[in-house]
């Protein structure tokens, strides 16, 4: 019984003497294509008549509340024009309308024109258009299809003068904003749920599917190669299972006639890591919209809400910078399953503890064991992937659990803010408690026992150690790669995009899209940059191409810092990070091949996460010091040039210093 | 064995000094019960200033005797008053605007003993420069027995104020070249003018010989002609004599009149002013007399202050007069006086 690398996606199987390279083709072919177009078109089709629908039936309800909302203003207009009249102001003479409805025009967008007018409708005052782009627009017929909503307020003055007449003119075109505004959300909710629908018919399908019908394949080409050696290991108890046991009666008859010991063949389900990958950052990231006012109200009693929120969030993110590559460093020894399970406990009972927190301490205790199961659970699942992969699909396994990582990101934030909204903060932490712990149960299917903890390599000489760390490619990869990546993934995306668009105007729900676009285009590309990675076997090149990407993103966004320029900015770090982060992780353990033959993975990982982590720690501070100096733009062209020197910094470097010696990696 | 005391009379006088320096009041804290004696020495008699004074005490109960010394518009008049105050001497000197107050206690680096007051804690009202004309020290430094409060809007919220009304680009002013804090409002505004883009036609008066009342015409009709947009009138007490010289010149010119202090619009024809209320400023130097006599602080402590909150006052009168109304978004929050 021998694992084989990677089940899901295997580049380097020799192709199948019956149809090709089908193992390691990522998509499937056929008919599944048109079914799959079918049910997207069809679904779309249904969301958009229920929208439609839905946009009719509310229309109604939107143009009362616009007259409700118009009548408010004309009678504050005309509240203002009365005023005046009363201290005597004489009604020509009245002076600086336009900036009343220009104040008004403010506080509400819908609002286009306003004007006084006699009773004759001459214009006496206008305000938003000019006076005869309004008396053209008060011409025009009423009805449902002109571009106004006409509101008139009569204005009765004294005896012997003219009553006159404040008229509003509102857009058309605002019954129809709440409804366009909404389909910016369902849009988002439609792509969520077609990510968690895509990630369970995955994990269901390649367990209870793809693999069992791979190993089939395998254990038949056996028989008809007239070997008799193979089994069918990978156990399901539907069709495809009791088929391949009745196989497996006949091959054992066989085997015992030609007198060999057939071995049970199956494969490492690697899809489960991507599963719990995503269940542990989701149990974590659901309580992540409502953290800030959570925290504040429960630390509110010992200090300032903001500084106790701050000092809560601040030990999780350290006890995350530590716990990783300690954790790092006894991967091996304790094994991916029992590491996995201790961190999601420890991530249950820190979630469990954080919702029935009564004061800043005991949250403080609460969030730090989080952040320790956050860590560990990670760790696991790393190493995991480590152990079921080989530098031939490395980076593709750690791509798959990457994805999982970010889906969640995505998804936890929605999901959360809904759960939030309906049951409070303390459901929240509680759901993400019961994540945690559902994590829990399900490791024990979905990790192998074969990758459950081995021997421990044996614990590493400073002379290795320091080996490792003198490798000077190593250290390339390290400053010139891993540092700048989440340096810049931190300061750039999540300090400096949503400040800059939130300055330009932008609102809340349109800056978290255009973040939200870069888990979009990373888990939609990852694959796929992670298999042309392995395919090359040349993972420097990607970390080089992902730095490049990323650099002529932010030097876009900095040179000519608009919405639309920031979301392409934004999604090409998407791309460039899918296309850099697994590869990096490849690289380094490539790069120091002679020290982990040796002393086995976990020192090199923890020298790579601590250093990613302390790029992502700096990300942020260095664009705050930044912005302060020199303002957001020119705070996005500064990292743009950063992330350009780093990557030629990285192509010049990596290339050309002398390769890892043979005796570096052992005592000398 | 020979015993001696000395040491142990040395300790007592330590300890004797330690109790006195801790139970003692401090340095200007009345240590008599009784209302607290003031002595206010005045420009023009009473204005809304010395009401707010009033009734801030008569508010919180504290029973004060308050000398009244009216100087009648004469600053010739200060050094006879200081006299009288020596002779019976108050708990706290009060004093109303620059030339007295600059009569009263000097500037902080010229103090003489014998002309000014130095012996007895100092409030000054109605001061419109009190750094720039030498009455409070300069940032870092304090005086040991003056503070007050100061009533003049910020330069930039004025000029932010005349053209919330109208657009201005030229400021014409007139003012007495003799008087200090009117100079160096001048230059500050002149300064300000390059920073905010506006242009200061200046007319000082006075600079051969003391300035008179028929000067006032043809500076106004010189300014229009320059092109003034509005009239400024800053604290002056030249100016605020013949304010309504000066605001009918501006009349007759076309020239509206803007006004830092708020008697020039309340009491005069000014079209719109960014005031402290006169009242209010009173009950400021009030709350500061309290910290010196019943809190036992020392005026060295206590920091030259303006009011936050400022008053936009509008005189429609003379709005009506110059067809010149007040925008919509205005009436909202401006005291609009017939």
């Amino acid at each position: 019984m021998t694992p084989s690398a990677n089940p899901d996606t295997k580049p380097d199987t020799p192709a199948s003497p019956h149809g090709g390279n089908i193992r390691s083709r990522l998509f499937p072919k056929g008919t599944i294509w048109i079914l799959l177009l079918f049910s997207t078109i069809s679904l779309c089709i249904a969301l958009v008549g229920i929208s439609w629908r839905a946009a009719e039936l509310a229309r109604a309800d939107l143009q009362t509340e616009i007259r409700e909302k118009a009548g408010i203003e004309a009678r504050v207009l005309g509240e203002k024009i009365e005023n005046a009249l009363r201290l005597g102001i004489p009604l020509r003479e009245i002076v600086g309308f336009e900036t009343v409805v220009y104040q008004l025009r403010n506080g509400d967008p819908d609002l286009v024109f306003a004007a006084i007018t006699d009773k004759a409708g001459d214009i006496l005052h206008a305000g938003g258009l000019s006076s005869d782009e309004i008396a053209t627009a008060l011409k025009a017929p009423s009805g449902n299809d002109t571009a106004y909503i006409v509101t008139r307020l009569d204005l009765p003055r004294a005896e012997g003068q003219d009553d006159i007449e404040v008229v509003l003119g509102h857009a058309r075109a605002a019954l129809m904003r709440p409804v366009t505004d909404n389909l910016y959300d369902i849009a988002i909710i439609f792509i969520i749920t077609l990510a968690l629908s895509f990630e369970l018919m995955l994990l269901v399908l390649t367990v209870n599917v793809a693999l069992p019908v791979r190993v089939a394949r395998k254990v038949l080409d056996n028989v008809r190669d007239r070997k008799f050696t193979l089994l069918h290991g990978q156990s399901t108890h539907d069709e495809i299972g009791q088929f391949m046991e009745r196989i497996n009666s006949l091959i054992n008859t066989t085997a015992k006639k030609v007198g060999t010991h057939p071995q049970r063949e199956r494969e490492v389900k690697l899809i489960g890591v991507r599963m719990l990958a995503f269940m542990f950052v989701l149990a974590e990231e659901l309580a992540r919209p409502i953290m800030p006012a959570f925290f504040s109200q429960v630390t509110s009693h010992s200090i300032d809400g903001q500084l106790g929120a701050g000092v809560v969030m601040a030990v999780h993110l350290l006890m995350v910078a530590l716990a990783m590559p300690i954790c790092s460093l006894f991967q091996e020894q304790v094994g991916s399953l029992r590491m996995y399970l201790c961190g999601a406990f420890l991530a249950t009972l820190g979630l469990i503890g954080t919702a029935f927190a009564g004061g800043i301490w005991d949250l403080v205790l609460w969030r730090a064991l989080s952040g320790i199961g956050y860590a560990t659970t990670f760790v696991a699942c790393q190493s995991y992937v480590l152990d079921a992969t080989n530098d031939s699909n490395r980076t593709q396994g750690t791509a798959m659990m990457v994805s999982g990582i970010m889906l969640a990101d995505i998804c936890g934030p929605a999901i959360g803010g809904i759960v939030a909204g309906h049951f409070g903060p303390d459901m929240t932490f509680i759901a993400g408690a019961t994540i945690a712990f559902l994590a829990v149960l399900l490791a024990f299917f979905l990790m192998d026992n074969m990758v459950r903890g081995k021997t421990p390599p044996p614990i590493p000489t400073r002379a290795a150690l320091r080996a490792m760390l003198g490798n000077r490619r190593l250290q390339v990869l390290i400053l010139f790669a891993a540092i700048p990546a989440k340096l810049i993934l931190s300061g750039f995306l999540y300090y400096l995009t949503p400040m800059i668009l939130l300055q330009s105007g932008a609102t809340t729900a349109e800056t978290g899209r255009v973040i939200m676009l870069y888990g979009l285009v990373a888990i939609l590309t990852g694959w796929a940059a992670a298999k042309w990675t392995d395919k090359n076997q040349n993972e420097t090149r990607a970390v080089g191409i992902g730095g490049g990407l990323t650099a002529a993103g932010l030097l876009l966004a900095g040179w000519l810092p608009e919405y639309a320029l920031f979301a392409v900015a934004v999604a090409l770090l998407g791309l460039a990070q899918a296309t850099s982060i697994p590869a990096q992780l490849s690289a380094s353990l490539k790069l120091s091949k002679d020290f982990t033959k040796d002393h086995g993975t976990g020192p090199v990982l923890a020298v790579l996460r601590l250093a990613e982590r302390l790029g992502g720690a700096a990300g942020p501070l260095l664009a705050a010091g930044l912005t302060l100096l020199v303002g957001t733009t020119h705070a996005v062209l500064i990292f743009g040039a950063f992330a350009a020197v780093s990557v030629l910094c990285f192509e010049l470097l990596i290339g050309h210093v002398p390769a890892e010696q043979k005796n570096e990696g052992g005592t000398k | 064995m020979t015993f001696s005391l000395l040491p142990v009379f040395r300790l007592l006088g330590i300890l004797v000094a330690i109790a006195v320096s801790i139970f003692a009041p401090a340095a200007y804290a009345q240590s008599q019960p009784g209302p607290l004696k003031i002595a206010m020495v005045l420009w023009r008699g009473e204005t809304n200033v010395e009401q707010g004074f009033r009734a801030y005490f008569d508010e919180n109960s504290i029973p004060v005797d308050l000398t009244i010394y009216d100087t009648a518009r004469d600053l010739s008049r200060v050094p006879a008053i200081i006299d009288q105050i020596r002779k019976d001497p108050p708990d706290l000197v009060y004093t109303w605007g620059t030339g007295i107050t600059s009569a009263v206690v000097g500037k902080y680096d010229a103090v003489d003993p014998a002309q000014n007051i130095t012996d007895l804690p100092v409030v000054y009202v109605m001061v419109s420069s009190p750094w720039k004309t030498g009455i409070a020290a300069p940032a870092g430094q304090s005086r040991p027995n003056v503070t007050g409060a100061a009533h003049i809007a910020p330069l930039p919220a004025q000029i932010n104020a005349i053209r919330a009304y109208r657009p201005m680009d030229k400021l014409g002013v007139v003012y007495n070249s003799r008087e200090d804090n009117s100079v160096s409002n001048v230059a500050d505004l002149t300064e300000l003018g390059r920073e905010m883009g506006f242009e200061v036609l200046a007319a000082p008066l006075g600079t051969d010989g003391e300035p008179s009342q028929d000067d006032i015409p043809p500076a106004v009709a010189e300014l229009a002609r320059k092109g003034a947009d509005i009239l400024y009138i800053g604290p002056d007490n030249f100016i605020g004599n013949y304010r309504d010289t000066l605001t009918d010149a501006g009349f007759a010119n076309g020239l509206a009149a803007f006004s830092a202090t708020e008697l020039e619009v309340r009491d005069g024809h000014a079209m719109l002013g960014l005031v402290s209320r006169y009242e209010l400023v009173g009950r400021l130097a009030a709350s500061k007399v309290e910290q010196i006599l019943i809190d036992g602080i020392s005026p060295a402590d206590i920091p030259v202050e303006t009011l936050d909150r400022f008053s936009y006052l509008i005189r429609l009168s003379s709005a009506r007069k110059l067809k010149l109304y007040p925008p919509l978004s205005l009436l909202d929050y401006a005291e609009v006086i017939e």
